[in-house]
């Protein structure tokens, strides 16, 4: 087991262990467990871990940049293979984002 | 010929059956099936009738605002809103055809420049093409541009501000953002740049310069979540305030209710016609943009996509707040100061503060440090209301009500208009 993979279980374990799902801090969970999987290369277990976290609380920390790149990297993707719904779906999911960031910055 | 005469004049000159075309091409050439086209297209021709309706109470609730402002303080109080601008030229003023194409027109010139050129930005704020496109079609208008010219010349002016305003501000965005790969899709990027310039004259230098990301700032702005209850807090002081001043003599002109009751409602009126408008707006957008973003990236493949300003502010959010608060500063000195030298009073805008005020802290925060974050914000502020006042001038000829608009490079487009119509003798 590779110290990145030791690293999300540990998360994982954390995530279990906590009462409230609808807490802040299980949201900050969700949202380092995203950012691992996606170190570890496990890009769409990265996205639903850190949609999740924004989910349940949204913030403009490092998840909401990380998922932001991502974003933008699949929507680059899909332009290559000029997949035009492909395009949209993560231009609709930035669009979002927008939202985000202006109650993330006002609400801090 | 009957048959020719007829599509003339039933649905060539009609901007709302013009608009529903628009959409409609875009969503066959995405391949939608039959009855998305059908819904999509009635969507998109009931917003610009809902945007048009909007309009429709901004117009009643701006006329009575003028003149009571007018007794009230013998000076014009002008309330900056490209809604109001926007919603006037397509509807009053007849310009509703010639903006929806040259809203395509904009969207295909900026596909073509991205294509041919090495600037590959793809603007894809949707809302502020339609202001850009209302400002270049106004801007042609008034110089004495009519049919296809005014169509043509407004959408490749918009093209160009849609692929050069990224591309200017791009050095900044890099800095900012710690990459390339995402750009500045909003047209307010000469206030922003202008600034970043007045930051770094009379800001911090070096590598060591401060920044406002290290300072706990905490945030109590909740008001600014809901743009309508900003605006609220604006326009209902400042319309009581203006009826307070005027009496009650004119306001019997409009109604017999009690004249501080009649301003507080209209106050409420002006911003029932923005959400009315918006809604509309967002109806007609919802169809049109996925269908032209799509086939635009499909184009491009190695576009950059140019998002709106809050896509930066997650990278510097004090710098958002700062920037908003001076650049309400800098507007509310300019409000009073313009006057003096013979130009409108221009009300102050807070969702105009917020998102270009916040951009513009972004920008001179990264150029100056803390200290020129404040100065460049402030000098923002009365930059921006500078150009708005200047604008009414040419807003007045055209025939508009007591409005002028907000985002810098959608006025510089217009002014850049009113330069050549002065140098010719144009208009």
């Amino acid at each position: 087991m590779t110290d990145m993979d030791e690293k999300i279980n540990n998360s994982i374990q954390k995530l279990k262990s906590m009462d409230d799902e609808n807490s802040k801090e299980y949201a900050k969970e969700l949202e380092v467990l995203g950012l691992n999987y996606y170190e570890n290369n496990e890009e769409e277990k990265a996205i639903e871990a850190l949609e999740n976290s924004l989910e349940k609380h949204a913030t403009i920390n490092e998840g909401y940049k990380k998922l932001m790149n991502i974003y933008n990297s699949k929507r680059a993707e899909a332009a290559k293979n000029g997949n035009m719904n492909e395009i949209n779906i993560w231009l609709d999911k930035m669009d979002k984002m927008r939202n985000i960031a202006k109650t993330g910055t006002i609400f801090r | 010929m009957v048959v020719i005469n007829w599509i003339i004049q039933n649905i060539l000159t009609q901007a709302s059956i013009i608009i529903g075309l628009v959409s409609m091409v875009g969503l066959i050439a995405q391949r939608k099936p039959v009855s998305e086209v059908i819904t999509g297209t009635l969507k998109t021709i009931l917003g610009f009738l809902v945007l048009g309706a909007g309009s429709g109470v901004i117009v009643e609730s701006l006329t009575y605002f003028g003149e009571m402002f007018s007794e009230a303080f013998n000076m014009r109080g002008i309330v900056p809103s490209i809604e109001a601008i926007n919603g006037q030229a397509m509807n009053d003023l007849g310009l509703g055809s010639a903006i929806s194409l040259t809203f395509l027109g904009v969207f295909i010139a900026n596909i073509v420049i991205a294509r041919f050129t090495k600037w590959k930005y793809i603007f894809l704020t949707g809302q502020a093409i339609l202001w850009m496109a209302t400002m270049t079609t106004i801007g042609g208008y008034y110089i004495g541009l009519r049919g296809w010219a005014l169509i043509v010349v407004g959408s490749i002016g918009g093209g160009i501000f849609a692929v050069g305003m990224p591309a200017i501000a791009q050095p900044i965005v890099r800095k900012v953002t710690g990459s390339d790969d995402i750009a500045l899709g909003h047209f307010c990027t000469i206030g922003y740049l202008f600034a970043a310039g007045m930051a770094y004259l009379f800001g911090e230098k070096g590598e060591d310069k401060s920044t406002l990301e290290e300072i706990e700032l905490s945030s109590s702005f909740e008001f600014l979540q809901d743009s309508y209850v900003s605006m609220m807090i604006v326009m209902v002081p400042v319309y009581i305030i203006t009826a307070i001043f005027a009496g009650p003599e004119l306001s019997l002109e409009f109604s017999d209710q009690n004249y501080i009751m009649f301003a507080f409602l209209q106050a409420m009126q002006f911003v029932v016609g923005i959400y009315i408008l918006l809604a509309g707006v967002r109806l007609m957008l919802d169809e049109l943009i996925p269908a032209f973003r799509g086939i635009a990236m499909k184009i491009v493949p190695d576009s950059k996509p140019a998002l709106d300003i809050p896509v930066l502010f997650p990278y510097s959010p004090n710098s958002v707040i700062v920037g908003f608060l001076t650049t309400t500063i800098g507007a509310v000195i300019a409000m009073f100061v313009l006057p003096i030298f013979g130009l409108p009073m221009i009300l102050p805008g807070m969702m105009t503060n917020f998102f270009a005020g916040g951009g513009a802290g972004i920008f001179a925060n990264q150029a100056g440090g803390r200290r020129g974050a404040i100065i460049g914000g402030i000098l923002h502020g009365i930059f921006i209301t500078l150009l708005s006042a200047l604008l009414v001038g040419v807003f007045d000829q055209v025939g508009f009500v007591n409005a002028t608009a907000t985002d810098s490079d959608t006025i510089v487009a217009l002014l850049i208009y009113a330069v050549i119509g002065n140098l010719f003798g144009l208009g």
